[in-house]
């Protein structure tokens, strides 16, 4: 995604923020203005595995990494305005990131044939395990809403809209080898990982319950699948494809207005 | 071809420094005591020979000199003993005992009788007006004990201070007269002679260190660290390391670490190689089995043409010894694997031996008489009759005693040459496939620099052959082979080559019939190096010895280790610094019987592998 789309997106979002975009309506649907939510929750993180190149020894060998998936803590805030009706426009701005509660970060099953340092085409397999990866995921979402209420107090989104991604995670590009003469085996010591970034274009839909306790203020739920794709450089290998996105589950504070 | 003086050979006699001179008339040979006894011996020879001992150590006639645990066997414990005559060691005199808590296992070794001399030098080992006079320069580091007896090449003995030259030749000084009695080049070579072919372009790891803006061909990579020096054009600066000198400039270097100098290369990772096997087959850590520098030099110079050689300490940086690989004539780096083996295999033995002997492995010269004459042109040639003229117009006169020729050998020499050949096939064998092209394995020395050796007809080839020596000819005429069995071991003729001096000619003689050789060989120590090294081939892939006719069931390439060890522990646990062939070859047996027993494959191709070759 470019700076561009990221920059208008960001601006859309403002707007509806602000509450300059739309009429002010009489109260003909289930919000007289708009809606306001902010919740806490996580994303499901999608596993996945990626081989990059590892030159050392002035020897390519390999190196392969099974990223857990699980469950990324995050907040969510989201505003609606209403256009017509029961239509509303509106957006929100997600951000998950691994250990933000836990201080645990991700971990991912590493498997690597690593270049002997005396002779060529004498790989050594080590394997194990790198933990407190970071991976930071921020969702810019879109959402042309449409809200009904079921019941008096208890109101019901469904969206759907673009969602642009920016993440941030690290990719474990080397492993730290416990060697000795003469060489032949090795044993795993750790990794060394680097922190790459890509943004991104996808797209989300979700559903909102607002349960309300007053005429302005509730509590609720939301559930938003997004998904996105985004292409993250690692040293000498080509990009690595990672989807991004997954099942938000939040529940927060409602406010309408 | 026949002059009035007698019949008169006219052959290109070069002088070199391999000869060894002795500057007295050939004498009555006098004895030795050789000393062979262990577990293929009846259990009364190894008590008689043991009570001899403890009686020669409770006279003073032998001194013990070092004694080191077994690294393979660990209830076996290792001692050395030094032959004394007078409080004065004897060069070559020395035993070897193996015990096993306290029991007398084997014993190995040389005793000389008969020693006649005055034990009062006259001249002291400080003696510059001596050494001006004899033109040696010497070395920085000297033997600490250099007064010694040496017996000569005619069998006679004399008290001599032991010095090291510069030119890496040890010089036996007559501590009475001041005369050189015998010299010995200490440089343990790979001979060659031969036409070019280039080095293979095969990619290696070169491990370097890094000093600010370039890299060195330092190893630092390994518990040792492995050095290499060059590339040398000089025969100053090759001297100058030979003796210890290191310049900052010496070492080789490189900008990127990205190294072009195929020389260097081959040099530096081969001596990294041979490092590896004998730590990951034999366990033995460097050289001297402590983990001492090992220093390599790749030179182009003079000297150092078709040739790659050993020095052993004192020589080289920090008195560790030091290898040079040299240049074929075609310019081609003599670096294969198998020959830098071959060379560091060399410093194994020397240090192996010095664990139990000071002296290491030394020059050891049998002494036989050959036939009363030769035939020449048809006619038949008494041994005084015959003169040897060489290139200066010189004519030399040969060695007689009763009327026959005094003929020579050099045992301790081809023992070692064929320790060096056994490894660097073994060496080669373990980073190489087996086959036949470049950098493939087989049992040939210097195969892939045929420039070096000689095939029938003159045709370039390997070196040497461990599966068939006799293959190969040890000559550009082609006239005589390697010998593959002990009754073909190359004897040599003695001549006289100065006011009482003597010299190993090089003629040999089978029977009656005389060969003219290109050199002496020091005694043949690499020609008659086959005998022994033929016998590690048979043990392992078996076959039939082409002179005897005898089959041998080797161990298969698959379990070479284990002829391999029965080798390496020979060399540094069992073996005395000085003896025959066959006394090594009983060496070799009660190697085989430590490690395997009799009763064992390996025992079994051991056994008849030496009885194949004679041994």
């Amino acid at each position: 995604m470019t700076d561009t789309g990221w920059r208008g997106m960001v601006l859309c979002l403002a707007l509806l923020i602000c509450g300059s975009v739309g009429p002010v309506l009489a109260q003909e649907g289930p919000v007289r203005t708009g809606t306001l939510s902010i919740n806490f929750g996580v994303q499901t993180a999608s596993a996945f595995s990626a081989t990059v190149p590892l030159t050392v020894n002035v020897e390519q060998g390999t190196l392969t990494a099974d990223y857990e998936g699980g469950q990324l803590p995050g907040v969510d805030a989201s505003v609606g305005m209403r256009v017509w009706k029961n239509l509303a426009i509106g957006g929100g701005v997600t951000a998950f990131r691994s250990g933000s509660f836990s201080g645990k970060g991700i971990t991912a099953r590493v498997s690597a044939r690593i270049p002997h340092p005396i002779h060529y085409d004498r790989l050594r397999d080590v394997s194990g395990r790198g933990e407190g990866l970071a991976q930071t995921e921020i969702g810019l979402h879109l959402q042309a809403m449409w809200i009904t209420s079921i019941r008096e107090r208890l109101l019901v989104t469904v969206f759907a809209g673009p969602t642009a991604f920016s993440v941030e995670r690290d990719i474990v590009i080397g492993v730290e080898a416990q060697e000795t003469y003469p060489y032949d085996s090795a044993g795993f010591k750790g990794v060394s990982s680097q922190r790459v970034s890509d943004s991104a274009v996808g797209f989300n839909v979700g559903l909102d319950l607002g349960f309300y306790f007053s005429q302005h203020i509730g509590v609720g739920g939301l559930l938003r699948f997004s998904r996105g794709t985004v292409y993250l450089d690692v040293p000498e290998g080509e990009a690595l494809s990672v989807e991004t996105g997954g099942v938000q589950s939040t529940g927060g504070l409602r406010i309408r207005f | 071809m026949r002059s009035s003086f007698g019949p008169v050979l006219t052959i290109a006699f070069v002088v070199t420094g391999q000869w060894v001179v002795s500057l007295v008339e050939a004498q009555t040979i006098s004895g030795v005591t050789r000393v062979s006894v262990g577990g293929w011996s009846d259990p009364f020879d190894v008590k008689k020979a043991d009570a001899l001992l403890e009686k020669m150590i409770d006279s003073g006639e032998l001194s013990l000199e070092a004694t080191h645990g077994d690294t393979q066997i660990p209830e076996r414990k290792h001692e050395g003993f030094v032959q004394v005559f007078r409080g004065i060691p004897v060069y070559g005199g020395n035993i070897s005992r193996q015990t096993d808590r306290g029991a007398t296992v084997s014993i190995f070794g040389s005793i000389y009788s008969g020693i006649d001399v005055n034990p009062n030098p006259i001249f002291s080992v400080s003696d510059v007006a001596v050494l001006q006079s004899l033109s040696i320069s010497l070395a920085p580091r000297q033997p600490a004990h250099p007064l010694k007896v040496v017996r000569r090449l005619d069998g006679s003995y004399a008290l001599v201070y032991q010095l090291t030259g510069d030119d890496a030749v040890s010089y036996f000084v007559d501590a009475h007269q001041g005369h050189v009695v015998m010299q010995v080049d200490g440089k343990r070579r790979q001979s060659a002679v031969g036409s070019g072919r280039g080095v293979h372009g095969d990619l290696k790891k070169v491990s370097s260190t890094k000093y600010s803006t370039r890299y060195e061909a330092r190893d630092q990579l390994r518990p040792s660290d492995i050095v290499t020096f060059g590339p040398v054009d000089t025969d100053e600066g090759l001297n100058r390391l030979a003796v210890g000198v290191v310049l900052p400039g010496d070492i080789a270097t490189n900008r990127d670490n990205n190294w072009i100098r195929r020389g260097i290369v081959d040099t530096h990772v081969h001596m990294g190689w041979t490092y590896d096997y004998f730590f990951k087959r034999h366990s033995w850590i460097g050289l001297n089995g402590q983990n001492s520098k090992v220093y390599g030099v790749r030179s182009s110079s003079a000297f150092a043409r078709n040739n790659a050689f050993f020095a052993p300490p004192p020589f080289g940086p920090d008195g560790q010894g030091l290898a040079i690989f040299g240049t074929t004539s075609q310019g081609t780096p003599i670096t294969t694997l198998d020959i830098v083996a071959h060379e560091l295999m060399h410093g194994v033995t020397e240090f192996g031996i010095r664990r139990r002997n000071g002296d290491g492995l030394v020059s050891t010269y049998e002494q036989t008489l050959g036939p009363s004459s030769v035939q020449i042109d048809g006619e038949t040639v008494q041994c005084p009759a015959l003169v040897l003229r060489s290139a200066d117009g010189v004519g030399r006169s040969f060695v007689c005693s009763d009327g026959r020729f005094v003929l020579v050998s050099n045992h301790g020499g081809a023992i070692g040459e064929a320790l060096s050949d056994v490894f660097g096939t073994a060496t080669e064998n373990f980073f190489h496939p087996q086959g036949d092209g470049p950098l493939t394995a087989d049992y040939l020395l210097g195969e892939d620099l045929p420039e070096l050796g000689r095939l029938s007809g003159n045709r370039p080839g390997p070196t040497r052959s461990l599966n068939d020596p006799a293959s190969l000819r040890i000559d550009p005429v082609g006239a005589v082979g390697y010998p593959d069995h002990f009754s073909r071991l190359l004897r040599f003729a003695l001549v006289r080559v100065g006011e009482g001096q003597l010299a190993i000619a090089p003629v040999v003689l089978f029977g009656d019939e005389l060969f003219l050789l290109r050199s002496a060989d020091n005694g043949g120590e690499h020609w008659n190096s086959t005998l022994l090294s033929h016998v590690f081939y048979l043990a392992v892939e078996g076959g039939r010895n082409r002179s005897s006719g005898k089959h041998v069931r080797g161990v298969g390439f698959m379990s070479r280790g284990q002829i391999e060890s029965a080798f390496f522990r020979a060399v540094t646990e069992l073996m005395p610094g000085s003896l025959l062939l066959p006394d090594m070859a009983n060496v070799m047996r009660q190697a085989v019987i430590d490690l395997f027993g009799r009763n064992s494959s390996a025992g079994d191709a051991v056994f008849d592998a030496l009885e194949a070759v004679g041994l």
